[in-house]
């Protein structure tokens, strides 16, 4: 019961951050300022959300294989970021300033 | 001197030891992701066996590919690595906890900037781990990696470059390199 309850309480934490994220891609001023809300809000978001998993998974491996997903998507995440802020710079881009 | 540099590499032996410690190492690791990635089947324990083996070997020779800047042959600092994991896990929470409050307010509290900060780290594996990692931290996101690192800050005022330190820092001691 109490797991069921840190599970529920995980999740719904994940879903405001990716909620926060999706907000921050709208509202933010630029390509540069949108990045830095989807890396850091969604893959906050997506912690949360497989440590809430990993409370109901039904063996260790599948707990295992949801934090390796979650390994994965920190790595593409950051690589894909990157990418696209230095081809926003290569292209001239400039940055909001405000 | 380049030619110096070269002459110590072609003279020392091969560390024949760090490079047994490495394979066995990569064969846990590889192994631990295919019963992950399998859920510990047993039919399918008999596949993995020649790729687990052949992907820890070819990590192995590519981690010990002889180049110039041999610092990078000593192994990870275990004690290091983890105190670098836990000093990443608590800034990424405060990294979406920032964004996530700037998303939310109205107006935008954001006065985002270009810098350029210039790297202490070799070039090399150390390198492409802090550029990963810089986009993950609160408030910053590298651009450009390269002998120095571009990153663009949410907020200009901010205290990005006494954290960019701590994280060059700790990685720099992740990998046993003198100075850190």
């Amino acid at each position: 019961m109490l797991v069921s309850l840190l599970s529920v309480a995980l999740l719904v934490a994940g879903a405001v951050f990716f909620l926060a994220g999706t907000l921050g891609l709208l509202r933010f001023p630029d390509v540069y300022t949108r990045l830095h809300a989807l890396t850091k809000a969604d893959n906050l978001g997506l912690g949360l959300m497989v440590l809430g998993l990993m409370l109901q998974a039904e063996s260790l491996a599948a707990a295992g294989k949801l934090l390796f997903i979650w390994l994965l998507l920190l790595a593409a995440s950051a690589t894909a970021g990157q990418l696209v802020a230095s081809w926003a710079q290569g292209k001239g881009i400039a940055p909001w300033r405000g | 001197m380049p030619t110096d540099q070269q002459q110590t590499i072609a003279e020392t032996p091969f560390p024949a030891g760090a490079f047994a410690a490495a394979l066995a190492w990569r064969l846990f690791v590889f192994a631990l992701l295919w019963w992950l990635l399998t859920s510990g089947q047993q039919a399918a324990a008999l596949f993995g066996v020649p790729f687990v083996a052949a992907a820890a070997l070819l990590s192995a020779l590519a981690r010990f590919r002889p180049r110039a800047d041999a610092a990078t042959l000593s192994p990870v600092a275990p004690l290091s690595l983890l105190r670098l994991i836990g000093f990443f896990l608590w800034h990424s929470l405060l990294g979406g906890v920032d964004v996530a409050l700037r998303a939310f307010r109205h107006p935008l509290p954001l006065q985002p900037d270009l810098i350029d900060y210039p790297l202490r780290l070799p070039p090399g594996p150390a390198t492409v781990l802090m550029s990963g990692l810089v986009s993950l931290m609160p408030g910053t996101l590298s651009v450009i990696c390269e002998d120095h690192l571009r990153v663009h800050v949410l907020d200009r005022h901010g205290h990005w470059h006494q954290d960019l330190e701590r994280l060059e820092r700790r990685i720099g001691a992740v990998y046993r390199l003198a100075g850190f």
